[in-house]
């Protein structure tokens, strides 16, 4: 059903809000730009629109996040100030809304533009906008943010009569309650969307449905997590040095050929599913979609409780809402962060809540609220929790690492992860006052060495990821895109190593920190988006090697002594209005799928990905092949970690977008875009074994035993950003992949080779 | 000895730099820059042989899969694999229709044969849907290389062009990007 708006209905406090920016409008119109070509009616039309279609991605004041490009402003007016009216209608009626562009009538896309005009800064005229308008963009805008979209829109009630788009033209698209359904009485209706998809129904109650009693639970204690039982799966990754390397060799190249199915079971929809699954005593605990989080007989499925923390996931749409990639246990306790802003300690047994405490406490001005998708780490009985969404400018609160007793909940500190301007390596950002300073977002839950009990974390890119648009020259923009080392006890910082000093393309060392020993030598490696592999002293942050896994052209040296990495020269002198080639682009060369250290062959098993953009000053991009790939989006690589000594890879049209893991059975275990879950001979790179499943193979694997039968779990879903909405836009006439599906199916051997 | 480095100049003009002869070269077509309004008039794929002799650039390939007929192509130059720039280094042959031949010989300049060898040379096919100076089709003109099938595993890192040395890794590059790992 199209979007469609009856400004007849529009509500008097709509209405109102006309007013409030009435005084600036008459201002504006002083300035002596050109007569506007819209008029009142249709900016509040649009405020409506915007609101219910695109404020999610692209903010409440229309700056931009993420990939969600700014919308209003000088960062707009760079991309579209010297084009017209009617050119701005004929892009946004054709790449929006995302996933179902041209899908609004011609009026609804009008009026979509008058508020973009009004929010860069263009006086209100008497006129109406029509799709055939060609008037200069930058003859009637200013660039001045009006205070009514600088201060965040506010609709004091949602407008009658404004549906999404059809059900079925729904597809992935960047994380954030894109789409909103509005009723007849003009509140939402979460969960429930008519349409091809069929009327969605997620779990309807919160709380323990499903109730249950693990009596024989066994409590997690330090010593299980500092030593895995092979048996388990304690955390994400497996232990903690993050290795994904599963002991079992039950599974092994010389039968992974004849896996099969034992079990699976359908997950809540309505959310990127991207989680991991945490194994003890023959105890499966998965989280999904509104913060569902089951406890499952790992060996039959069988469920034995269920708690639906809520909220309720709001639409079908996978990219409805983010979630959470790994929960965690400790002691009697499933720890579990939401992207709501709360840590839940769970019974382990009942799955009751025991506790639960804000890590980001949106009363508070210093927390507000952000999410968390990088899920828990936790080291010596203490949860430690990354924080994202820190993008918005301006930024009154920074995202943090922080850390909770996991028996308890009581916050024990917290670790800032902006220098601010007064702090140390304050100066990093060119002299920007705090709020200018966003992002370092930890997407990845951090490693942890037990003997010098440190955690080690990635941080994103600072926000906005364009230098020039960002304002702080050619500051490093501590702490951002950084390997950051800190005490677990104090949360205070022991070292930093900046990989992309005042990074300009989305390309952020966020991921997977991999702790590996090289006799005496304690490293830690990472891969980040530039698909560079880090290798650092991880007592000191000293570097001490990097190789590149794919083709890149930001970087055209770095330093083998500091690690410091040399721009290209075009990035140095960027201009706003001008396209720069990145490879690779935002999909990145590496994402948040972690790699697998085969500790045997010391050997590091990486799923990359191989695309590039041209990419304009406002953050528009252009998606094109990676050169010397061939068209081939995924790329799995192997290197020996001593030496950085590439060992085999091999290359497929869809990229890989689950993390691998390699057990000492010597395969290596990964999924893809095309729905394909694979094995691979660690040794050699040679395929042994695949399967379809029912859509993306997406999310974390996991390696376990229970009566002297090994496993392999995987997920599939969809959502989640840039390695699953690049694909999809690259990808989408050749891969047919449900916009549903999203489950867990675990395989194991015919119980005759037992 | 002036009149020896001029000789010595046009010897080379005449014949290229020698390192810029000694490699063997090949192009992998695939859809230019696009975005949602021009993803499905960009597609296609191609492959292309290239043969330097002397200053003579020779290029022979195939293209398919596009969805509207070709209408021309030329030889570009940018600053590095990857980055475009102007298509104005000369005209090839092309079928006029979505799938087909591209072929010509163009006479590079001092500039391209220093470009050749930098990964800066590309070629671009432009079609009804998707004229320049978008076009349809682009190629960097890369080291030869062996395009393994689907999941077949390459030793090493198999193909793997650098910014500005279009010489895999595995064919003895020593850019600065590989760090110390070999001091």
């Amino acid at each position: 059903m199209p979007l469609s708006l009856k400004k007849s209905t529009i509500s008097a406090a709509a209405l109102a809000t006309t007013a409030t920016f009435a005084l600036w409008a008459t201002t504006t119109a002083a300035q002596n730009r050109a007569a506007s070509p819209f008029n009142a009616a249709q900016v509040e039309a649009g405020r409506a629109v915007y609101v219910a279609n695109c404020q999610s991605c692209h903010t409440d004041n229309l700056s931009g996040s993420g990939e969600a490009v700014p919308l209003a402003g000088r960062a707009f007016l760079a991309g579209f100030g010297g084009k017209t009216t009617k050119e701005l209608f004929d892009t946004v009626k054709s790449e929006m809304p995302l996933g179902a562009p041209r899908s609004l009538s011609d009026e609804t896309y009008t009026d979509i533009v008058a508020f973009m005009l009004h929010a860069s800064g263009a006086a209100t005229g008497t006129t109406a906008l029509t799709p055939t308008t060609a008037v200069k963009i930058n003859t009637i805008a200013t660039g001045t943010v009006p205070p009514d979209v600088a201060n965040g829109i506010k609709l004091a009630q949602a407008p009658e009569g404004i549906v999404g788009p059809a059900a079925g033209a729904a597809r992935p698209g960047p994380g954030g309650n894109r789409r909103v359904i509005y009723g007849p009485d003009g509140k939402p209706l979460p969960g429930l969307l008519d349409g091809a998809l069929g009327t969605f129904r997620p779990n309807n109650n919160l709380g323990v449905i499903k109730q249950g009693n693990i009596k024989n639970y066994t409590p997690v204690t330090d010593a299980m997590l500092a030593s895995p039982s092979p048996d388990d799966w304690l955390m994400y990754r497996g232990n903690y040095a993050g290795w994904s390397y599963s002991k079992l060799d039950q599974i092994n190249a010389g039968n992974v050929g004849q896996l099969q199915l034992k079990w699976s079971l359908a997950m809540t929809e309505g959310g990127a599913n991207e989680t991991t699954p945490i194994i003890h005593d023959g105890v499966l605990f998965l989280v999904s979609a509104g913060n569902t989080v089951q406890a499952i007989n790992a060996a039959s499925g069988e469920v034995l409780w269920q708690n639906n923390i809520g909220p309720l996931p709001r639409s079908p749409d996978p990219a409805g809402d983010e979630a959470t990639r790994s929960i965690g246990v400790y002691n009697d306790k499933v720890i579990v962060p939401t992207m709501q802003g709360k840590l839940y300690g769970l019974d382990a047994r009942t799955g009751k809540v025991v506790w639960q405490n804000w890590y980001s406490d949106p009363s508070k001005p210093d927390e507000g609220q952000h999410g968390n998708t990088g899920g828990v780490s936790i080291a010596h009985g203490i949860a430690i929790v990354g924080m994202v969404n820190c993008g918005r400018i301006p930024q009154q609160n920074h995202c943090y690492i922080s850390a909770y007793d996991a028996n308890t909940g009581a916050r024990l500190w917290k670790f800032v992860t902006v220098a601010l301007k007064d702090g140390p390596q304050g100066d990093t950002w060119g002299g920007l006052p705090d709020d200018q300073r966003a992002g370092a977002e930890t997407w990845v839950a951090g490693t942890f060495d037990p003997e010098l009990n440190l955690t080690y974390w990635g941080t994103a890119q600072a926000k906005p990821w364009r230098r020039d648009l960002r304002g702080s020259g050619d500051g490093a923009t501590a702490y951002a895109n950084s390997t950051l080392a800190l005490d677990v006890n104090t949360g205070k910082l022991k070292w930093f190593f900046s990989h992309a000093p005042g990074e300009n393309f989305d390309l952020d060392d966020v991921f997977e920190r991999i702790l590996i020993d090289h006799g005496s030598q304690k490293t830690v490696m990472a891969t980040g988006k530039n698909g560079i592999m880090w290798k650092l002293d991880r007592v000191t942050g000293k570097y001490l090697d990097s190789r590149q896994t794919v083709f890149q052209n930001i970087f055209t040296k770095i330093d083998p002594k500091t690690g410091t990495p040399t721009y290209r020269k075009d990035i140095l002198n960027e201009k706003l209005d001008q396209y720069l080639p990145s490879c690779p682009g935002p999909e990145g060369g590496k994402n948040w799928q972690p790699a697998s250290y085969h500790q045997p062959d010391d050997e590091m098993i990486i799923p990359l990905s191989q695309t590039c953009v041209l990419m304009l000053g406002s953050g528009t991009e252009k998606y094109y092949d990676m050169p010397g790939a061939d068209g081939n989006m995924g790329r799995l690589a192997a290197y020996e970690t001593s030496s950085m000594k590439p060992l085999w890879s091999l290359q497929q049209r869809s990229p890989f977008l689950t993390g691998v893991v390699s057990t000492a059975g010597n395969v290596a275990f990964v999924g893809d875009f095309d729905r394909v879950f694979h094995a691979f001979d660690t040794k050699t790179g040679k395929q042994l074994w695949k399967t379809r499943l029912g859509t993306t193979v997406q999310g974390h694997i996991a390696s376990f035993m229970v009566d002297g039968k090994q496993y392999i779990a995987v997920m599939t879903g969809l959502g989640g950003g840039s390695p699953e909405q690049k694909p999809t836009f690259m990808l989408s006439e050749e891969v047919s992949r449900p916009a549903h599906g999203t489950a867990i199916y675990v395989f194991g051997l015919p119980d005759k080779t037992q | 000895m002036p009149h020896v480095r001029l000789a010595a100049i046009v010897l080379m003009l005449a014949v290229g730099p020698a390192w810029a002869a000694e490699d063997a070269y090949q192009i992998d077509l695939g859809p230019t820059a696009r975005i949602e309004a021009t993803r499905l008039s960009t597609l296609g794929r191609g492959t292309a042989e290239i043969k330097l002799d002397g200053n003579k650039l020779t290029i022979n390939g195939k293209f398919r899969d596009m969805v509207s007929p070709a209408t021309d192509a030329h030889l570009c130059i940018g600053y590095g694999i990857g980055t475009p720039g102007t298509c104005d280094g000369g005209d090839l042959t092309v079928t006029k229709d979505t799938g087909g031949t591209l072929s010509g010989t163009i006479t590079l300049n001092t500039k391209e044969l220093t470009a050749l060898p930098a990964g800066q040379l590309y070629v671009q096919i432009n079609s009804v849907g998707a004229p320049a100076p978008a076009g349809n089709l682009w190629g960097w003109i890369l080291i030869a290389h062996e395009i393994p099938d689907q999941d077949v595993p390459q030793p090493g890192q198999g193909f793997l062009p650098q910014y500005d040395m279009p010489k895999s890794i595995e064919h003895g590059s020593t850019h600065p990007l590989l760090g110390n790992r070999n001091s």
